[in-house]
């Protein structure tokens, strides 16, 4: 028996630890918006978000996702507004429509790591997703689209207040600037740790250009400066990241 | 072998829905871009070589031209859009072909070692 | 004639063996009263937490799914399968009734209770260096856990490995009791960094190659070895990490299980860092010495050329275009399925994105390493067998592609993103890998 989080509830599946997560989401749990393509991890129809990444269900065993949060293309908003699902409409991408719930969740990835992605970036990270109704043109333009929304949003909506931030961020957030040490240090447990890891006044403006949080998932790759999720304030119903 | 545009023509009578209608000529061209450049469905003792998208490899968001499409203006009766692109794209591809290198290619998919082969000396009747 | 020269050796080989049984014996401690945890001091159980954590004893002591401590994992050795033995304080089946003498002398000495010897599998070579404080925290540490009645499966050595007075001989050959004797010419933090590692961590039980007896080769300490069906890379500046590891870059391994410029962990390393050295309980400033430690055996600052060149350059190396897809199957393959994930934009791989091309699993003189991870995949979980990598990197099971197209990949890779010669063997390395790995599920 396996258990795991999906789309914000704890479930458990009595499925064998072999079975392919996508079986285990169509079959057990019902939820069909994941699709089968090819079954070896090449077409991308069966992307889900396994702690926030793009993943092929099809060819991870359940065993392998035990106690980590899943997301499907039902969860990925909870009023189905996540901008590029309203760019996807917008736009009128989806021809058969078969492929578009792995799409969407690779290009929310996409987004993740390039929010400002070029076309390479694009070619490139939705390589893996394939449509056999070639709206290759469509998704392209969908993505740049949600991209810009989400980058005028981000800058709009200004940074969390250190309490906002899970304590389990702070505590992993190893980011040398100045803005995650004040996160850091105001969330960290009072063990010490913040003080051995340059949380209290060990920073400074030199810090702060040579910002190297290279382990960071949300590092903007290019530039000087951490684009945080966790300092992100996110809008009214969204789940905290 | 890289396509880096496609311009496509096409009459289709009274186009109900431009949008859509749009739509489904990109797709369709794509469509038979991939068949003239990426795909190849071969049979080897009556089954198929390829059964998965590990080896039949197929157009992927890397391998999209820019296309434009245009509708002729008209006034005639509607007709159906769903497929017409993809036939095309092909010979357009292999005229292309022709008018740079004088090589003719009649296989699809249009591989560039067939181009090669094409020129060789003495294959100018292929 | 013969026949004298026959009794001659018999009898000589008669007074070794009782010669070999008599130095084997050690007498049996007496049991005692397992004693009350409230006996301990809070600080000396929490000191021995952190040791217990750096010494990583649970990912030995504790079978996948278990009670920590309870024993039952299971260690394929080339003499056969041992089985880790249960060290909570459970009176019959645990180390309830041990003093502290007992528990001490099996530290030091690798003898246990009764007097029996125990198997090099068990470091005792390494924590015989560890000081008496350091000793008393830990026996007060394991003390206090929750008491788990469970009886270990017995171990499948073969005749006459299972004889435990035989381990005397290996003593003899291979062991020298002593503590730790810091190096007067290196800082404090050095010294630190080096008492944990060779004495608790015991980096060099996985590190370091073994000869046919078991025993560590002497003068290739840290060379690298195989273990499980994986490669330990070595840790000297032999590592063929195109970044060196620098000590920040290990901290941040030690204490996350990832990092962007070299990877994630895999294999038996995952628990040992995620169930043991990232704990809290782990000072920051202990990890901060190991790291001290094994980035001055990296030889590290001598050899940080141009690390932003040497990462820029591999970066690049992650882009495929579709020309280069087009004539290479392998390349085709690597685009459709794997470059989506293993992709990065510059200058710097975000640790989210393994960077193959700085990766040591296509860099290790066998492909071992990166062959294990396509079929595997890279779990999330600690309840598996097959746990790896850092908490929330999940890496799917490429197991469908055929031998032939993993060969391909593999070659391919290590083609195109290292100098170094191409892998001998692939796809029959590849078919045995697979075999191996399905056998020992």
């Amino acid at each position: 028996m396996t258990t795991f989080d999906l789309n914000g509830k704890t479930v458990s599946v009595q499925s064998p630890d072999d079975a392919a997560l996508l079986w285990v989401i169509r079959d057990e749990l019902g939820l069909t918006g994941t699709k089968f393509g090819c079954g070896i991890g090449f077409c991308g129809a069966c992307t889900v978000h396994v702690e926030g990444r793009a993943t092929r269900s099809c060819i991870t065993p359940v065993a392998a996702v035990a106690g980590a949060k899943i997301t499907t293309i039902e969860g990925l908003d909870p009023t189905g507004n996540h901008p590029l699902q309203t760019a996807w409409l917008e736009l009128q991408v989806p021809q058969c429509g078969y492929c578009q719930p792995g799409q969407i969740m690779q290009a929310a990835t996409l987004l993740k790591d390039f929010p400002n992605p070029t076309d390479q970036d694009i070619n490139v990270v939705m390589a893996g997703s394939v449509c056999r109704c070639m709206t290759y043109i469509r998704i392209r333009k969908a993505i740049k689209l949600a991209a810009a929304r989400m980058r005028e949003d981000t800058s709009a909506r200004g940074r969390r207040r250190p309490s906002e931030v899970s304590a389990g961020n702070a505590r992993r957030c190893r980011t040398k600037c100045r803005i995650g040490a004040e996160f850091r240090r105001r969330r960290a447990p009072p063990s010490g740790r913040a003080r051995a890891s340059g949380g209290e006044g060990g920073v400074g403006q030199a810090d702060t250009q040579r910002c190297r949080a290279r382990h960071c998932n949300h590092v903007r790759p290019g530039t000087r400066h951490a684009n945080m999720d966790c300092l992100r304030r996110p809008r009214a119903g969204e789940p905290n990241p | 072998m890289t396509v880096e545009k496609l311009s496509l023509v096409i009459d289709a009578g009274t186009v109900i829905h431009p949008d859509s209608a749009e739509a489904q000529v990109e797709g369709a061209a794509l469509w038979g871009l991939s068949m003239a450049l990426h795909e190849g469905s071969e049979f080897v003792k009556g089954q198929p070589k390829d059964t998965n998208l590990d080896t039949y490899t197929l157009l992927r968001m890397g391998d999209v031209p820019d296309v434009e499409v245009e509708f002729l203006p008209s006034t005639e009766a509607p007709v159906g859009l769903g497929e017409p692109a993809t036939t095309p794209v092909a010979p357009a591809i292999g005229n292309a072909v022709f008018a740079a290198t004088g090589a003719r290619v009649r296989h699809l998919p249009i591989r560039p070692q067939a181009v090669l082969a094409a020129l060789a000396p003495g294959n100018s009747l292929k | 004639m013969i026949r004298r020269i026959s009794i001659a050796i018999l009898v000589t080989a008669c007074f070794m063996l009782a010669g070999l049984l008599i130095l084997a014996w050690r007498p049996s401690i007496a049991p005692i009263e397992p004693p009350s945890p409230s006996s301990f001091p809070a600080e000396l159980v929490a000191k021995g937490e952190a040791l217990s954590a750096v010494g990583h004893c649970a990912s030995c002591h504790t079978r996948p799914g278990g009670q920590p401590f309870a024993g039952g994992y299971r260690l394929n050795t080339p003499f056969g399968d041992i089985f880790g033995t249960n060290i909570t304080p459970d009176p019959k089946t645990g180390i309830g009734v041990w003093s502290l003498e007992a528990f001490t002398r099996a530290m030091r000495e690798g003898v246990a209770r009764d007097g029996s010897h125990l198997l090099p599998a068990f470091p005792y070579y390494a924590f015989t260096k560890l000081s008496d404080d350091d000793v008393k925290g830990l026996y007060a540490y394991l003390m206090t856990r929750p008491a788990v009645n469970s009886t270990v499966p017995a171990n499948t050595l073969p005749f006459p490995l299972n004889i435990r007075a035989f381990q005397e001989g290996w003593k003899i050959l291979f062991f020298r009791s002593a503590r730790y004797q810091a190096d007067q010419s290196k800082s404090a933090d050095w010294n630190r960094g080096a008492y944990l590692a060779e004495g608790l961590a015991d980096c060099t039980g996985c590190h370091t190659p073994r000869n046919p007896l078991g025993a560590e080769e002497m003068g290739r300490a840290y060379a690298g070895a195989v273990i499980e069906g994986w490669i330990a890379p070595a840790l000297t500046e032999a590592n063929p990490s195109p970044v060196p590891w620098a000590q920040e870059e290990m901290f941040t391994y030690l204490r996350t299980g990832v990092t962007s410029l070299h990877g994630a962990t895999g294999a038996t390393m995952t628990p040992v860092i995620r169930g043991a050295l990232a704990l809290p309980v782990v000072p920051d400033s202990d990890i901060s010495a190991i790291a001290l430690y094994f980035s001055g055996m990296d030889r590290a600052s001598a050899r940080a050329n141009d690390v932003d060149a040497a990462t820029r350059e591999a970066v690049a190396t992650s882009y495929v275009s579709s020309d280069q897809a087009e004539n290479d199957p392998d390349a085709d393959r690597y685009a459709s399925a794997c470059m989506s994930c293993h992709y990065n934009a510059g200058p710097t791989p975000l640790a989210s994105r393994p960077e193959l091309a700085l990766n040591s699993s296509l860099m290790l003189a066998e492909p071992t390493n990166f062959v294990q991870v396509v079929l595997n995949g890279v779990t999330n979980t600690e309840t598996v067998d097959n746990t790896q990598g850092a908490p929330g990197l999940v890496m799917p099971q490429y197991s469908s592609l055929t031998d032939g197209e993993i060969a391909g990949l593999a070659a391919y890779l290590r083609r195109t993103r290292t100098k170094l010669p191409p892998w001998s063997d692939l796809e029959k390395k590849v078919s045995a890998i697979r075999r191996d790995s399905a056998a020992t599920r």
